[in-house]
């Protein structure tokens, strides 16, 4: 009964998520304040150090270090954004050592763009990981240009970062075709304007109101507001986004226009990591995503070598989930929960037949 | 239930899916005209001429050629607010919509054949669509049309624009239309394991399950299996009504066995194997405009995606019928037509993309080049006064 002993008293350290099931649940909003507050403490301090999540006794260190990973423009609290809990705290529960990590926050990741950040920062992370965790095998979750990373560490001719176990989700292979409203978004950033109808149409597609015995997706602010672009956009900001890093926009504008992911000189097509990455690793697709469409998320699948182990994951209605997800939509919908966590859950296991 | 939801089910996973509102069927009629085939059966092809006052449009007299899906008819494109051939009028084009063999409208030389449902994809596209282009080409004194086509439609535009006919085939236009069943879903591979509840001859009911299908609209307007056709959140329930009751038609067993083929072995192929359909994508030189939805599991967008890229042609587009793209809704693979805002979101971008080009297409001087338009230039638009060859 130790464990539920833990629960009652878990409360919020310094430099670490740390909170109990019921704790969280009840008190989700009220406490997603108080983390972000010490977050932003550990921010300052270093960028690089990965922030433990903790859900009920920590310090099992028996077990594999699973690092989460934002997309460019999302803090790492979005792991814990739905209902303050989140995915995080579901594979917290699941006796993971969980960290949440944040490359964009480095000023490499400002200074040099997405090159700096392979370069540099993504194996330091590595290496903080495997020394905070006491493990070497990491298990890498990358949402967004995040799960860009393992395959453009193996495609550096220089660059050896250990081998990580990871998972894409939402993250684009094929950059040929971008969605008209990730391009205008990356645009407005650039133009230092604020675009508000691009966010729901980017981040929050994939969403269901409540109909009939339907149960809403909608995140609970939202919902409570009507769901209005600008309530999407007020959410967005206050809870998930924060600034892209400059560099990394101009490398996005960049990659549009030559329609393939290469390093700012020219000289290294990230792509070629997709044949050198190794594995296992999983795709996560949304099937309503205009960020990492599925066609996109396919066009990474193909290039991957057979031995490598990669699997791909389609989040959509027909194939048995809630809703068609977007990009936000599989780490912040209600349904989520059951839906996505739980496949996270399952590959991490090994399990063969995903639900 | 069960065995109907699951057949309905099998037959969409290769249904064009589309077309609700009833036109006035007298005033379809008097579009109707019929050819032969010179295998014997007879067809019916619904010409709507240019609207009135389109004489200065870029489009005005370009005959557009747009046969429908599987499981539909021509109300997948001529019924009122989602009438993209009655559009195309208005824009000045010279629509002409076919029907196929074993359709309601169709009469086989044998008995037989109608009711044994063994006509394929093939037969289709080597003798009903010579049939038509003929007819066509012969009534507008054009040498060549524009091809739009909505899923099984596209898909016998690439057919033709690879064959011995591919001269006549200004451009292309595919909407919902695979280039290969690449990927398939999790949903796919379950159901199509299900073979053994199809007929073992005759037709698959599609139509029947369509109206079957009414009672289950009314009551779980948040169908799943519905999902698979429609996005339900961009379709209005009265449209979806009325479809199930004209717009459909029933599956030949030979149809069916082929979509089932493709299904597991990915590529388009001829019934006996022989040509492969995908492969000669990289043979297509006409301008090509792909068009998929962001939701449809009928033809999901990867699957148009993969058409896409393996096309030959130059001067391609693709473009996805989606939130992110700028649109209302993700579309899903009936929606592409039916949807509550095509009228303003898909059909002026096939509008636009034909227009930007017939003009260039009938501007281009003969050329030696298979690929390019026949020897014998382009016959001048209709004038006004002398109008559209009577149906």
């Amino acid at each position: 009964m130790s464990w539920m002993c833990d629960w009652a008293v878990a409360r919020p350290r310094r430099n670490s998520y740390h909170s109990g099931r019921a704790f969280s649940r009840q008190s989700g909003a009220l406490l997603g304040l108080l983390l972000l507050f010490f977050a932003g403490g550990a921010h300052a301090a270093d960028p690089l150090e990965p922030i433990p999540v903790v859900r009920g006794a920590a310090g099992a260190f028996d077990t594999e270090v699973v690092a989460l990973c934002p997309d460019v423009s999302e803090k790492p609290e979005v792991f814990l954004a739905r209902d303050g809990d989140g995915l995080a705290g579901h594979l917290a529960r699941g006796r993971q050592q969980v960290y949440l990590v944040d490359p964009w926050a480095s000023p490499t990741a400002h200074a040099e763009g997405f090159d700096g950040v392979v370069r540099e920062v993504y194996p330091a992370i590595l290496k903080r990981l495997a020394a905070a965790g006491g493990q070497e095998r990491i298990t890498w979750i990358g949402h967004g240009l995040c799960g860009l990373l393992p395959m453009a560490a193996a495609a550096r001719p220089s660059g050896n970062p250990p081998p990580v176990r990871w998972i894409a989700m939402g993250s684009p292979f094929d950059w040929s075709q971008p969605a008209p409203s990730l391009v205008a978004w990356v645009d407005a950033w650039l133009a230092g304007k604020a675009l508000p109808q691009s966010v729901m149409r980017l981040f929050f597609t994939g969403f269901r109101e409540a109909l009939g015995a339907r149960r809403s997706s909608l995140p609970g602010d939202i919902e409570r507001r009507g769901s209005l672009e600008e309530s999407f956009e007020l959410h967005h900001r206050q809870n998930v986004s924060r600034p892209p890093p400059v560099a990394v926009l101009e490398d996005l504008k960049r990659w549009f226009e030559a329609g393939q992911l290469t390093d700012r000189a020219g000289w290294i097509d990230y792509g070629i990591g997709f044949r050198n990455v190794q594995g296992p690793g999983l795709l996560v697709a949304g099937a309503s995503d205009p960020v990492a469409p599925p066609e996109s998320m396919l066009a990474g699948l193909d290039r991957f070598a057979p031995e490598a182990g990669v699997g791909y994951h389609l989040l959509s209605r027909v194939d048995g989930d809630r809703e068609e997800y977007g990009h936000l939509g599989m780490l912040l919908s209600r349904h989520s929960a059951r839906d996505v966590d739980p496949l996270i859950s399952a590959w991490l296991r090994g399990e063969e037949n995903l639900p | 239930m069960s065995r109907v939801l699951l057949t309905l089910t099998l037959a969409c996973i290769v249904a064009g899916c589309a077309a609700p509102q009833v036109k006035n069927v007298a005033e379809l009629d008097r579009y109707q005209t019929t050819v032969t085939t010179d295998d014997g059966w007879t067809l019916a092809v619904f010409r709507v001429p240019p609207a009135p006052g389109t004489e200065a449009m870029p489009g005005f007299g370009v005959p557009v050629l747009m046969p429908h899906g599987t499981s539909v008819n021509r109300f997948n494109y001529m019924t009122p607010g989602s009438d993209l051939a009655g559009y195309l009028s208005r824009q000045g084009y010279d629509v002409w919509v076919p029907e196929h063999r074993g359709d309601r409208s169709s009469r086989s030389p044998d008995p037989k054949g109608y009711r044994s449902g063994d006509w394929s994809i093939d037969d289709i596209a080597d003798h009903d669509i010579p049939a038509v282009l003929d007819l066509v080409l012969r009534e507008t004194k054009q040498p060549q049309v524009w091809w739009v086509g909505h899923s099984l439609g596209g898909i016998l535009g690439y057919i033709t624009a690879q064959s011995d006919r591919s001269p006549q085939v200004a451009g292309l236009v595919t909407i919902g239309s695979p280039g290969a069943y690449v990927h398939p879903s999790r949903w796919v591979l379950k159901n199509s394991r299900h073979t053994g509840l199809l007929p073992k001859s005759g037709q698959v009911p599609t139509r029947g399950a369509g109206k079957a299908l009414v009672p289950v609209l009314d009551v779980a307007p948040d169908s799943r299996v519905l999902h698979v056709i429609f996005n339900l959140d961009n379709v209005d329930l009265p449209t979806l009504m009325r479809f199930t009751h004209e717009g459909m038609e029933n599956i030949g067993r030979g149809m069916t066995e082929q979509y089932l083929s493709w299904l597991q072995q990915g590529d388009l192929t001829s019934r006996d194997g022989a040509r492969n359909w995908t492969r000669g994508l990289s043979s297509i030189r006409q301008p090509a405009f792909v068009i998929a939805g962001r939701v449809d599991h009928i033809v999901p967008a990867w699957t148009a995606r993969y058409g896409y890229e393996q096309l030959g042609s130059q001067d391609k587009t693709w473009q996805v019928m989606g939130v992110g793209w700028g649109h209302r809704a993700d579309y899903g693979h009936g929606d592409l037509l039916v949807g509550r805002n095509v009228e303003v979101e898909l059909f002026p971008l096939i509008g636009g993309w034909l227009d930007a080009r017939v003009g260039a297409a009938t501007a281009t001087p003969a050329s030696a080049d298979p690929w390019e338009a026949p020897a014998s230039a382009p016959a001048s638009a209709p004038s006004a006064s002398e109008g559209p060859a009577a149906p």
